[in-house]
């Protein structure tokens, strides 16, 4: 019991101590939209930028803003779903798997690209080397970076008076050249340390006193963005399960240290920018959100033990921390989870920021404070205000509505799925326990978050094609909207002196924990009801 | 106006009954009131169900009978609600419009009267009103001047003196003189014409923060939409067959925000009702939810934070004088002052119980006066029989020294003039002392925040009489209301800084103006709104328009101006500028009754899904009667029991819609935390009590065991 | 429509993305972890220059002249190797009677290797019950008792 405590507030103090020291230059990128305060890093970007025809003192407004983000995901989006249907043609490094049907293909690429990294193949035998490199590697880095850099001119609206938010491929390159790639490399040196293989080696054949085929190839270069960039989508079907991701108690904390770092620094740089005891605040209101999640995963022990080499306090608990930052890598099965975790697992997707993953959990968050606010300002006869800034219908109207998207494309779905026989068709029978994995998979695309029941056994053209849409509209339609907040923001006026309701402080954090529930369990808990309640 | 709104208060149930149905018009509420749209559809597919045959297990008929009339008596309840309150709020004002009613007006038109219908005159048309006769329109006066008795207005039963350039409120009557008046307010959009725009939910403008809670209590309603309508699937594919549209129907109800949605219209009609009630006239909705919001509001000092004039409060003699030489004189210097400055020096003498007797008077009776004009900036006397002064002091033994000085110029035949006024007007012929001793006396009473006036013998400085401003009483405790409200307060006077500040500080007023001409106080506005503060300016004077015109707040005095009540978006009936914190506390009441019910409604939804839910289920499966904690009898007691809490929170909750939640000026944090405890914990936790009550009766009614 | 900043742009990042994140970054990192070769192979156990098995994955073992893992948590590649040390003193008399290697020695191994494992864990990020690698195990008796497993590893074969 000690020991864990112990290893729970090492890996958390260790997190928020490199998330504080991240926070650093987050913030300056989020300040500096055009030159940056360092002569080096201007010269690189300045290079860069020069070399892709990236002009610095061009600022978008939230539309050119999102139109850019989705011009870029989409390339990757066509070039993914070709490359893996046509793998076996263009894959210079094997095995020469067969193409992707292309609705797996569609599947996938959109999967990835939108930071969920849900996966309805098994990689080690579906997916070339090339593959997992061109299509899976990278796409990670897209889309992590595509979500860290519309945090950048999402938190820049609240900062300063202007009519646009900066621009997409400047944020975009300074995520990923500047952050997540140099930590990647940083990572991935420290997983092969640990273990972790990292070679051009498909698969080895053994046939001593075992006969098996081990396969292998550049998983620790997968592994550490995988987890830094909250992707989550394994190089193996059994994803961290499998010793190669995930090889002893030492790399399971090392990876739940890589899932929270970067969600965990984005709420201190807003701190470093708009007042330091407002983004502890907002940080003590993830952290004790996610302390909540854990006990209630913790809770209920799952039958037997569930991994030898993390013990099972260990084993849940990175399945927690892997919902909460919504990465959605697991390392135990699902099956092997109590009811109790379950329900902590579909919680945390449901809230999507506690902390949520790199970028769009830090968002989130924002959607609940402006309702918080709201109704705040009712209860003590103010007009709501955040920072000196009004909140007007339109914030409210934008941040229901992207309240409102996630229960309509988790619930409509999963209904469609149970009704029209598709469920019943990969689960056999529909029971508490086979709608709960139907939910689970919505909800998982949903919030971009990738875990799932089905696997392999949903590769079906209904939720390869189902799951495709949710994750594309659960990515994109809040990012629009959230910008559109953003930029609302960033056009007010800002008010000087107290705000009538401190938006910081311990009551402010009891009051946006408590919300942030129960908003969600008012919408989603019926669903739990009937689904892991009732095992 | 107490008979008037007594006779209205009588009020006619039947009208508001009809109203109430007619708001049920579901085309009426989707435009009005989403939330129960959705209920009032929901009542019309339960019925439906019941009389379309197969739709609903036949042994159950009286438990769908009763969900449906349930749903009907809680759109109707809502309706009833709004129809109450817009009754209520419309009798309050069209208490001011009786006065408004059609008369014969006396129209000029080339230069003769013609009696016209009131209703036809337009802005810009003069009229003529006599003695006795009504103001037909609002307008102002071009000739003439009169008292007008204005208390079916304000209340007020002392009649208004008006002149030339006053503004005169349609309905009011003129008590004596005759008065040319020209219109300027169109039939129906007079000031109480535009408050009775805002007390009709229908016609009403929506505030900002109305918008907001509409928009969030109709995403709230579509979530519960979702929710219910794909948990309907997703139980059928379960295997609870025996769930149905009703039953789906009984939940979604249970779970949308509708004791506030069924109350907010009525909320708000209340909120602007309340106001009228304390004899406030407001524009436009958003004027009260900006008053509600103030960061800042500018105060007049005359006549908000001080009395208004000054006042005498000592005599400090100088070159030996002694305190009855002062006092006669400036008793003399006075005699013919009328202001309530030299009033104030009468009665300071009397209070310092300094007799004058009766000869002086006489001496003062028969002297010439001297008139304060603006030039010379003092006023006086001059002694025509010196002689008989001069004999007065010698008999009565006091004032020797004035011998000296009356014998001087009485030699000279120079006359004796007795003189009190601004120092500076003054002090330069002054011989008996130094100026130096002078201007220290003067700068030490000026840095108490007093004024000083020196009073003269001819060249002779006797003594200086301060004067000093008074504070209203209760201006203090307004001050501190306004700063617990967050709100800081900024006085705007023409005096010079140190008297400002000094009065300032005594009020509790951190921020001052002095020496403010009329465009400081418009400049004070914008500066202040450019910093993104909320501005509450007050004024009466048509210098005062611009600035209540550009003011997020305009409140204009009755007693003021014409302009200045145009200008402004709120007018007080009783000209008190004490009385804006009950303007602002009013308005944040209107917001935190919004807020507190929203809160209780969404609060409420906690514990109904424990009272109704784990019931619909368990028929389907047993285990889940783990979650009936409340032990709820049956399925049926359960759920109706929850419908009927449902309907019947509505009217329970209308006098305290109508009331408004109690707010007085404090910190937020306390606000916040009482109506949390309140509103929060206490509607999470009501509905398990109310529903566990009604579950019983119903088991007990139904004979249930 | 903005062709330079909505197609060029994006396509110019997409090409070096893929040249930069697909290709460069993971043979750099190949080069890199050259200095832990071990490591980077997949722990990788090699008897006469023959795999034989990875100390990482278990596959299914029949003989009983070896520890065996646990089969209920299984992956496509083969088992997790790790067992309590519980479950493989369990498996000692099996193994000491099959092959006539002392108890002692098995028992020695046994803990010795949990204390690695706990050292490989700092100690602190133990799991908190004690554990083995049984093909860390396997892998000492095959070197410790040539003689006796070389016949089981058919090498050759």
């Amino acid at each position: 019991m000690l020991i864990h405590l112990i290893q729970t507030v090492i890996v958390m103090a260790i997190s928020i101590l490199v998330a504080y020291l991240l926070s650093k230059p987050i913030a300056t990128f989020i300040k500096y939209e055009k030159d940056l305060p360092y002569n080096n890093l201007n010269k690189i970007e300045n290079f860069l930028f020069k070399f892709l025809g990236i002009n610095k003192e061009n600022s978008m407004n939230y539309k050119e803003y999102l139109l850019s983000l989705l011009s870029l995901n989409i390339i990757f989006i066509i070039f993914d779903t070709i490359f893996l249907m046509f793998q076996n043609h263009l894959s210079f490094i094997g095995p020469s798997y067969k193409g992707l049907s292309f609705d797996l293909a569609f599947n996938t690429a959109i999967s990835f690209i939108t930071n969920t990294n849900l996966q309805h193949y098994i990689g080690e035998t579906t997916l070339s080397l090339a593959s997992q490199m061109l299509v899976i590697i990278t796409t990670m880095f897209i889309g992590s970076s595509t979500g860290l850099a519309s945090s950048f001119a999402f938190i820049r609206g609240f900062i300063r008076k202007s009519n646009s938010l900066g621009n997409f491929y400047v944020d975009f390159i300074r995520s990923l050249i500047f952050l997540i790639l140099p930590i990647s490399i940083i990572s991935s040196i420290l997983l092969i340390f640990m273990g972790v293989p990292q070679n051009f080696n498909p698969f080895y054949t053994v046939n001593s006193f075992t006969h098996q085929i081990i396969y292998s190839g550049p998983i620790a270069s997968l592994e550490s963005i995988k987890l830094l960039g909250n992707n989550g989508g394994g190089f193996f079907g059994s994803n961290s399960a499998n010793l190669f991701e995930d090889p002893s108690n030492l790399s399971n904390y090392f990876e739940m240290f890589l899932m929270l770092v970067f969600p965990l620094s984005l709420p201190l740089a807003f701190g470093r920018i708009l007042g330091k005891k407002r983004g502890y605040t907002l940080l003590g209101t993830i952290l004790i959100s996610m302390i909540i999640i854990i006990i209630m995963a913790e809770f209920i022990k799952p039958v037997g033990v569930i991994s030898y080499r993390f013990g099972n306090y260990s084993a849940i608990l990175f399945n927690s921390v892997s919902m909460l930052t919504n990465t959605g890598a697991v390392d135990t099965s699902l099956t092997a989870m109590s009811f109790s975790a379950i329900i902590a697992f579909l919680f945390s997707m449901f809230i999507q920021s506690i902390p949520g993953a790199i970028g769009l959990g830090f968002m989130y968050l924002f959607v609940y404070i402006i309702l918080t606010l709201f109704i705040l300002g009712l209860m003590v006869g103010k007009m709501p205000e955040f920072i000196g800034m009004k909140i007007n219908p339109r914030d409210v109207r934008l941040s229901v509505l992207v309240f409102l998207t996630h229960p309509l494309i988790i619930l409509i779905p999963t209904a469609l799925a149970l009704t029209m026989g598709y469920a019943y068709h990969v689960l056999g029978s529909i029971n508490s326990y086979t709608y709960t994995e139907v939910l689970y998979e919505f909800t998982s695309a949903a919030a971009n978050n990738g875990s799932s029941y089905l696997g392999y056994i949903g590769n079906t053209v209904f939720f390869n094609i189902s799951t495709a849409i949710v994750m594309f509209i659960g990515r994109y339609l809040p990012i629009g909207l959230m910008l559109a907040i953003s930029q609302s923001f960033s056009m007010k006026d800002r008010k000087k002196g107290l705000e009538p309701l401190p938006t910081e402080g311990f009551l402010f954090l009891a009051i946006l924990v408590f919300m942030i529930f129960l908003l969600v369990v008012l919408t989603f808990i019926p669903f739990v009801i009937i689904g892991p309640l009732s095992w | 106006m107490g008979e008037i709104i007594r006779f209205h208060e009588k009020y006619n149930l039947k009208k508001i009954f009809f109203d109430s149905i007619l708001k049920l018009n579901p085309v009426y509420l989707a435009k009005n009131n989403p939330v129960m749209f959705v209920v009032i559809l929901g009542f019309i597919v339960t019925l439906f169900m019941i009389i379309i045959p197969n739709q609903i297990p036949p042994n159950q008929t009286n438990f769908y009978i009763a969900v449906s009339l349930t749903l009907f008596f809680a759109a109707w309840f809502s309706t009833f609600s709004e129809a109450f309150s817009e009754y209520e709020a419309k009798a309050r004002v069209d208490s001011l419009k009786v006065f408004e009613k059609e008369i014969i007006a006396h129209k000029l038109v080339n230069d003769h009267y013609v009696d016209v219908k009131s209703t036809t005159l337009k802005p810009g048309e003069r009229v003529l009103v006599r003695r006795g006769e009504v103001v037909p329109m609002d307008g102002f006066i071009i000739e003439g001047s009169s008292y007008l008795d204005e208390s079916m207005i304000t209340g007020e039963s002392e009649p208004v003196f008006k002149n030339k350039g006053d503004h005169v409120i349609g309905g009011t009557k003129v008590i004596e003189g005759e008065l040319k008046i020209e219109i300027t307010a169109e039939r129906g959009r007079s000031f109480v014409d535009k408050m009775i725009a805002l007390v009709s939910q229908a016609k009403r403008p929506k505030s900002q923060s109305e918008i907001s809670l509409n928009i969030l209590l109709s995403g709230l309603s579509l979530i519960f939409i979702v929710v219910t309508a794909t948990l309907y699937y997703i139980l059928k594919s379960l295997g609870y067959t025996y769930v149905n549209i009703a039953l789906i129907i009984a939940l979604l109800v249970a779970l949308m925000p509708t004791t506030i949605g069924g109350l907010l219209p009525a909320i708000g009609i209340a909120g602007i009702s309340r106001l009228t009630r304390d004899n406030i006239i407001a524009k436009s909705g958003k004027a009260i939810e900006a008053a509600s919001d103030a960061d800042v509001i500018l105060l007049d000092k005359t006549g908000t934070i001080t009395e208004g004039n000054r006042a005498a409060t000592e005599f400090i003699p100088l070159d030996n004088f002694d305190i009855n030489c002062v006092a006669i004189a400036s008793y003399l210097a006075s005699f013919n002052d009328n202001t309530r400055e030299g009033k104030s020096i009468i009665d300071l003498i009397e209070s310092m119980k300094i007799k004058i007797p009766g000869e002086i008077i006489d001496i003062a009776m028969m002297s010439k006066p001297i008139e304060f004009n603006i030039n010379t900036r003092y006023s006086g006397i001059e002694i025509s029989n010196p002689a008989k002064l001069l004999e007065y002091i010698k008999k009565g033994k006091t004032c020797l020294k004035f011998i000296e000085i009356i014998e001087k110029y009485g030699n000279k035949n120079e006359e004796i003039k007795i003189l009190k006024g601004a120092v500076d007007s003054l002090i330069n012929n002054v011989t008996n002392i130094k100026k130096e001793d002078i201007n220290k006396i003067v700068k030490e009473v000026g840095e108490k925040g007093e004024t000083p006036l020196l009073l003269v013998i001819n060249e002779n400085a006797i003594g200086i009489i301060v004067l000093k401003d008074k504070l209203k009483p209760g201006i203090k405790n307004v001050i501190s209301d306004l700063k617990i409200m967050g709100i800081t307060p900024v006085m705007v006077t023409g005096d010079n800084p140190l008297t400002a500040k000094v009065i300032a500080s005594e009020a509790g007023i951190n921020s001052v103006i002095s020496q403010a001409k009329p465009v400081d106080k418009l400049n004070k506005v914008q500066e202040e709104q450019s910093k993104g503060h909320v501005v509450i300016a007050m004024g009466d004077g048509t210098n005062d328009a611009p600035a209540l015109a550009k003011a997020d707040v305009g409140v204009a005095m009755n007693s003021g101006t014409r302009a200045a009540k145009e200008a402004a978006n709120m007018i007080d009936l009783d000209s008190n500028p004490s009385r804006v914190v009950k303007i602002i506390e009013l308005s944040k009441q209107l917001l935190v009754t919004r807020g507190a019910i929203t809160t209780f409604s969404i609060a409420n939804d906690i514990s109904k899904y424990f009272t109704i839910l784990p019931m619909i289920l368990i028929l389907g499966d047993p285990k889940i009667a783990y979650l009936n904690i409340l032990h709820l009898t049956t399925p049926e007691t359960a759920i109706l029991a929850t419908m009927i809490f449902n309907a019947i929170i509505i009217p329970a909750l209308i006098p305290l819609a109508l009331r408004g939640v109690k707010y007085k000026p404090e910190a937020p944090r306390k606000t916040f935390i009482r109506n949390f405890l309140i509103y929060g914990i206490g509607g999470a936790l009501l509905p398990f009590v109310a529903i566990k009550l009604i579950d019983i009766m119903l088991a007990i009614l139904m004979g249930v065991k | 429509m903005n062709i330079k900043q909505y197609i060029l742009i994006p396509l110019a990042i997409f090409i070096f993305s893929l040249l930069i994140l697909g290709l460069v970054y993971p043979l750099v990192l190949n080069g890199i972890g050259l200095i832990v070769k071990n490591n980077t192979e997949g722990s990788l156990i090699i008897v006469n220059g023959t795999i034989i098995g990875s100390y990482l994955i278990a596959g299914k073992i029949n003989n009983s002249a070896f520890f065996w893992p646990n089969y209920n948590n299984s992956f496509i590649s083969g088992y997790d190797p790790y067992i309590t040390v519980n479950q493989a003193l369990s498996q000692v008399d099996r193994i000491s009677n099959s092959t006539g290697i002392s108890k002692q020695f098995l028992i020695n191994i046994i803990y010795e290797n949990s204390k690695e494992i706990e050292q490989q864990n700092l100690y602190i990020f133990s799991p908190g019950e004690k554990v083995v690698n049984i093909m860390k195990l396997n892998e000492i008796l095959i070197k410790t008792y040539p003689n006796i497993y070389d016949k089981y590893l058919k090498i050759n074969s």
